[in-house]
């Protein structure tokens, strides 16, 4: 599991270089989310672009890095189709800001 | 009522390990890209994660295990219908039946959002139809996906010849 980082502004941009987000990396997924967030500017955008799968416990994942933002807000951007059907199958996507791409998601205003 | 035909595409055995899960969906993906009818490509993606779900559950609950064989999954193609059987020598399911098809509550504060219980809820949405049962042993798992639509190319494939 790899994450890659980079600040813009108020915002930093978080790149998972992996393919999937499944149970076999969940756990470390959480974990270096936590390592990103600590210093992290008030907004986190999640760039999703590299993945193309996830299962219920990479969306756990996510969830559980969003309420150990700290107050920081985390969107998430460049959604590949099948992660956008687990997304909208369980309604996750009401919960987070999902921009089309990582730099609609820094030309948007911040919420 | 007879079983309608459905053709042989795919079967592995593995053991009931996490490691083995994304492999397993590998080969189940790539038999079916190529082997299911054209029409049924657009329901690879709900095979795959509806499978994956399957799989991660027996891993969980119905007991890790070495043996080899300890997880069965096949898959047939009828018409505009894709089946995968996926069964396991674990624990049976709670009271013996499928889990309930409701997805947890996201109407709820930001720091009581639900990190799981999506699982079944992914599965019962994403397939046709889900059956279970015990036999031998086994918890054998039925999942139906349904694929082919009206458009032309979909009414096409339904013409060729066998």
């Amino acid at each position: 599991m790899n994450l890659e980082s980079r600040d813009s502004g108020a915002t930093r941009v978080v790149a998972v270089r992996e393919e999937r987000i499944d149970a076999a990396v969940a756990i470390r997924f959480k974990d270096l989310m936590r390592e990103q967030s600590g210093d992290a500017p008030p907004r986190i955008v999640l760039d999703l672009g590299d993945v193309g799968f996830i299962d219920s416990s990479g969306l756990g994942a996510i969830v559980a890095a969003m309420k150990q933002m700290d107050g920081r807000r985390l969107e998430l951007a460049a959604v590949t189709p099948a992660v956008d059907k687990v997304f909208r199958l369980t309604r996750i996507d009401r919960i987070f800001t999902i921009h089309p791409s990582v730099e609609a998601a820094l030309a948007a205003p911040a919420g | 009522m007879p079983r309608p035909r459905c053709e042989p595409l795919f079967a592995l055995s593995c053991c009931g390990r996490q490691s083995e899960i994304r492999p397993a969906l590998s080969k189940l993906r790539a038999a079916l890209a190529t082997a299911a009818p054209g029409r049924c490509a657009e329901a690879l993606d709900s095979v795959e994660i509806a499978v994956a779900e399957v799989l991660n559950n027996i891993v969980e609950h119905a007991g890790p295990s070495d043996r080899l064989g300890a997880i069965r999954v096949a898959a047939c193609a009828g018409r505009r219908v894709l089946i995968v059987r996926v069964s396991d020598d674990g624990r049976p399911m709670p009271g013996g039946r499928l889990p309930v098809r409701g997805a947890p509550d996201l109407a709820v504060p930001r720091a009581e959002l639900p990190e799981g219980g999506f699982g079944w809820a992914i599965v019962h949405e994403l397939t046709a139809g889900l059956g279970y049962r015990r036999a031998g042993g086994r918890n054998e798992l039925t999942l139906r996906f349904a694929c082919g639509d009206d458009r032309p190319e979909g009414r096409d494939a339904l013409k060729r010849p066998d």
